[in-house]
């Protein structure tokens, strides 16, 4: 597949590994930020072929998985109400609440829809105009344009009937979260390639120049990741801590200002909190009050349950994962009491989860790092 | 849910406001709107994400990529020697 393939391309990923090998002479920790290249990297084996020295920690970018359980309670409610079509992605629809999913509830009869964009929920929504349609949007500043964009064409098209439950979460406050903890031991980020793609690099040359941490924006393919490994471990044995785009096919200094308008336009900066996490200021995204009549959370406030206590499993390690505290095998859980089949929390159900990740590949005990370059 | 995927251009076309484009994920055709990739053309390359087109593919940046990394590959012989050094 054009613009995917070749960057797999088996030669290139063993001329970069051996490049990335030959440049190391200490023991560096780089962390990915995205999911998605968390589950390149296990699927791939990167994280194998590196020189031991260096090793990859993998990070929150996983917005499922941060979901906080008071969302997914309403999420939970909002679904089980007769007067509501409850539509979100695949991923939302099998992360677990106290009990149960969404796809369970479905089961039960609920009208749960699993749809492909936002945009198919507006289409919902315009198709069945005696019902209420919620769309719970989760995701970090890749997703929130589309969500931006089918509350400006809900409005555009009068319709009533249709509202978002939000859960978008932001990067950049959630990387200063983790560097702010003494005893972080990130030596280098690699950022989210299409998070950039909407948001541009500022706000991570700004984050190079406070914490002379490297940073490079990288893309999802194995040689994307590799390169971005390089480029990392070039900063970190020159000490000069830079940001670098590795991803410049597709993510460009400014963003994307189309989108960026769309978003600055529907939505604010709110605080969130970070299911295992906890709060993190400013890392959120609520709908400005010029939309509210779009808002689920105002719209059916009576479904809202303050009461939730915010935890998931008290057996899921999810926050220390999500901080790159601990790898999936490390958890006594993984694998045996906590599969697909019975999660005990979102990282081992969502697409961008670490632990669905090391399940699906079957990277299910910690094992010696092997050098086979 | 940050999963990006290319897809080729095949058709632009407009409902009202609204511009979409027919695009091919290696044969698999869908319509992405364009709304936020405005100068897109027939033939180009676009990131696709959520049912939305996020990017133009810089087919230029593209290639010089991948040439960065094949001279990688033809210096393979002497990084190799030098390993350990």
């Amino acid at each position: 597949m054009k613009f995917l393939s070749e960057f797999r391309d088996p030669a290139l990923i063993r001329s970069l590994l051996l490049e990335v090998n030959s440049k190391v002479t200490r023991a560096w920790k780089i962390m990915e930020v995205c999911g998605g290249q968390t589950h390149s990297i296990i699927k791939s084996g990167i994280d194998k072929l590196l020189d031991p020295r260096i090793e990859l920690l993998h990070g929150p970018g996983c917005p499922v998985c941060v979901t906080p359980l008071q969302d997914i309670e309403v999420a939970f409610k909002l679904a089980q109400s007769k007067e509501i079509i409850f539509c979100s992605y695949g991923d939302m629809l099998r992360v677990p609440g106290k009990s149960e999913n969404l796809l369970m509830l479905k089961s039960k009869g609920a009208k749960v829809e699993l749809v492909y964009s936002p945009l198919d929920a507006l289409t919902l929504a315009q198709n069945h105009p005696n019902q209420e349609v919620v769309f719970w949007s989760v995701g970090f500043e890749t997703t929130a344009p589309a969500t931006a964009l089918a509350v400006l064409r809900a409005r555009e098209r009068g319709l009533n009937n249709f509202s978002v439950l939000v859960s978008h979460v932001q990067v950049p406050p959630a990387m200063e979260l983790l560097v702010a903890d003494p005893a972080s031991q990130i030596s280098a980020f690699l950022a989210a390639g299409h998070v950039c793609t909407i948001t541009g690099d500022v706000e991570y040359r700004a984050f190079v120049e406070k914490h002379k941490i490297p940073v490079v924006i990288t893309g999802f393919e194995p040689t994307d990741i590799l390169q971005g490994i390089l480029s990392a471990v070039e900063c970190l044995e020159s000490s000069k801590p830079q940001m670098i785009n590795q991803y410049t096919r597709v993510a460009h200094s400014g963003g994307n200002k189309f989108a960026q308008v769309a978003v600055g336009s529907v939505f604010e900066v709110s605080h969130q909190y970070w299911r295992g996490i906890g709060m993190i200021s400013d890392s959120g995204l609520k709908l400005r009050k010029d939309f509210s009549d779009f808002c689920a959370q105002k719209k059916f406030a009576h479904f809202e349950n303050k009461n939730t206590k915010e935890a998931c499993s008290e057996l899921c390690q999810s926050g220390l994962l999500m901080q790159g505290k601990i790898k999936p095998p490390q958890c006594p859980e993984f694998g045996k009491t906590c599969t697909p089949e019975s999660p005990l929390g979102a990282p081992m159900v969502s697409t961008e989860g670490a632990c669905s990740a090391y399940f699906q590949n079957r990277r299910l005990i910690q094992e010696e790092v092997l050098n086979y370059v | 849910m940050c999963l990006g995927i290319p897809a080729e251009v095949l058709n632009v076309f407009s409902e009202g406001d609204v511009r979409w484009g027919n695009v091919s994920f290696s044969g698999l055709r869908k319509n992405i709107d364009l709304s936020f990739v405005p100068d897109v053309q027939i033939g180009d390359f676009v990131l696709c994400h959520v049912g939305i087109a996020i990017s133009v593919i810089d087919q230029a940046e593209a290639h010089r990529t991948l040439e960065t990394l094949k001279a990688l590959g033809e210096l393979d012989p002497q990084t190799e020697g030098e390993v350990g050094e």
